[in-house]
């Protein structure tokens, strides 16, 4: 990538994400903005401020547990979502909404919990189910976790099958992930998830940077790699159970955005940590953008946008054979 | 100093079975393909799981820290193989610091000093990605990055094999410039670098072992014979598989 392309990437992205608040079915202008007791100052403030943090927190851990994913097992198609993680998430969070569990208590929400639950039941399952399976490569791992999210998707339309038509709505309207937003809690949220994910990774990028050369070499060189693994696969599924619960599944993020980050600062692995989160971050929120953009008669859910820039470049990748 | 008591292990069957050894020398470990040359190093540095007992300096293998174990044994596997390749040749080399260093900080200088003078020893470029090497080339990389290791044992898995003569000639040399004090292990099918190592030999075969302490012992041709199975020829100090 020259030069050239790389600054103008990163710029169309900057954009977007910097015109997001002020675009959707209702246009903001600055001087509307600055009269603080106009409907506009509110929508600006209580709606759209609040959303673009949420997404580009959201991004940032997406793209992050991505990186994550990718450099603990070692395979460049490697994510929460390709392994089965985040449909474990969509499901628990569906059985909460069926449960009729959507009470917030101590500031926790009872379907995050259920996110969080179902995202890392499915982590501790494919751990369990590759010990059969490590002598077959990480591949075999990924298979795996694509029959887990065929299971989990099965169990959802179960799920559907039971649900009263009002919940089966939110539910529906849930797996196709929205950032819509009101207030700042669900924003916070995000942020504590993302700038969390953000500096364990900081902290660990040595032992890290081990592992991305292969596990035996992280274990010779005195890291307790069993220990490690599990201790950032809790981290990394707390912190998307957490996040899927109240975006839903937003898909491609943290599969695309490293090899992004990498083909723009082609370093090594650790040093990839916050390129991967800011362009994340970026990303996620330019997307929604898109998703709103005024020509629209009703905004796109942001999973269908992440999805029509996703597919087409994983396509790319299983071609290009990294 | 490398004591094995009754140590079996493998990976679905046992390959190693009941093997009692015990060596404060340099070792070379000999042995057909497959008959668990491999296995027992990684047993050794604790990347298997095994039976039986393993002290690395008098203490019980299973007793260390991986920290701990990491400075008391490594093993510089016969190939680099890395799925980041993006990464430099001195970041490579500093890794073998890991060990020493404490938990959230960076390399010190004086550690990013001892790592660049091993670099320019090997002639090596330290801005270059590891995956630009040549295969001779991060062979000497995994020898610079366990020099800066400090392992007092130090294990090497067929270092030659994958080299031309000269590359072998310049892992020999590396070989003299480690610390006497630093228990040398070698893995390798190189009977020639073998006898003129010199090292006490552990010569292994389906499920049991000879150590012999004298390497003459060793390197007789009927000795040569009976072990592979082959003849021999030694001729003007080479050692080398009779064609005919």
């Amino acid at each position: 990538m020259s030069v050239m392309s790389k600054y103008l990437f990163l710029l169309v992205l900057v954009a977007l994400t910097s015109i997001s608040p002020f675009i959707g079915a209702i246009d903001i202008t600055w001087s509307t903005l600055l009269q603080s007791s106009s409907l506009e100052h509110q929508i600006f403030f209580d709606l759209r401020i609040p959303r673009l943090l949420l997404a580009f927190f959201s991004g940032m851990a997406l793209a992050l547990s991505g990186w994550l994913f990718q450099t603990l097992f070692r395979n460049a198609l490697m994510t929460p979502y390709t392994l089965g993680i985040s449909g474990g998430a969509i499901l628990g969070t569906g059985i909460a909404v069926v449960l009729g569990l959507n009470i917030t208590f101590l500031g926790i929400n009872t379907t995050a919990i259920f996110g969080f639950g179902g995202a890392f039941a499915s982590v501790l399952l494919i751990l369990w189910l590759s010990r059969y399976v490590t002598n077959r490569g990480s591949n075999a791992l990924l298979l795996l976790g694509i029959a887990l999210s065929f299971f989990f998707s099965a169990a959802l339309m179960v799920l559907f099958s039971i649900a009263s038509a009002m919940q089966a709505h939110s539910i529906l309207h849930y797996t196709m992930g929205s950032l819509s937003t009101m207030g700042y809690t669900p924003a916070i949220t995000a942020s504590v998830m993302g700038l969390g994910l953000l500096l364990v990774l900081y902290l660990k990028r040595f032992e890290l940077s081990l592992l991305g050369v292969n596990d035996e070499h992280a274990q010779l060189k005195g890291v307790n790699t069993k220990r490690l693994t599990y201790f950032l696969l809790f981290i990394s599924s707390l912190s998307i159970g957490v996040l899927i619960s109240i975006t839903g599944p937003i898909g491609f993020v943290g599969l695309i955005i490293p090899h992004v980050a990498r083909k723009l600062y082609p370093r090594a692995n650790h040093h990839l940590i916050f390129p991967t989160a800011l362009i994340g971050g970026l990303f996620l929120a330019a997307c929604d953008t898109l998703s709103r953009l005024p020509q629209l008669q009703s905004e796109i859910p942001i999973g269908i946008v992440t999805a029509f820039i996703g597919g087409p470049f994983f396509i790319y990748l299983i071609i290009k054979g990294r | 100093m490398i004591e094995t008591q009754v140590l079996s292990c493998g990976y679905e069957h046992n390959i190693i079975e009941a093997l009692s050894f015990k060596t404060a020398k340099n070792l070379v470990i000999l042995g057909a393909n497959g008959a668990g040359k491999s296995t027992l190093a990684k047993a050794l540095c604790g990347l298997i799981e095994y039976e039986g007992e393993i002290l690395i300096n008098t203490t019980s293998l299973s007793h260390f820290s991986a920290q701990e174990r990491a400075k008391s044994i490594t093993y510089i596997p016969p190939k680099l193989e890395s799925y980041d390749t993006y990464i430099t040749v001195l970041e490579f080399v500093l890794m073998g610091r890991h060990p020493y260093k404490s938990p959230f900080s960076d390399y010190t200088d004086k550690e990013q000093a001892l790592a660049r003078a091993l670099i320019k020893t090997h002639a090596l470029d330290p801005r270059k990605s590891i995956g630009a090497l040549s295969s001779g080339q991060q062979q000497l990389l995994l020898i610079t990055q366990a020099l800066a290791q400090e392992s007092k044992i130090i294990i090497f898995d067929e270092p030659t094999a994958n080299l031309d003569p000269k590359h072998s000639l310049e892992f020999y040399k590396a070989l003299q410039g480690l610390k006497s004090d630093t228990q040398k292990v070698i893995i390798t099918h190189d009977l020639g670098l073998a006898y003129k190592l010199g090292y006490e030999v552990l010569f292994i075969e389906q499920k049991s072992a000879k150590h012999y302490q004298n390497s003459k012992d060793f390197f007789t041709s009927e000795n040569l014979h009976s072990c592979y199975g082959v003849s021999f020829e030694q001729h003007a100090g080479l050692i080398g598989v009779c064609y005919e």
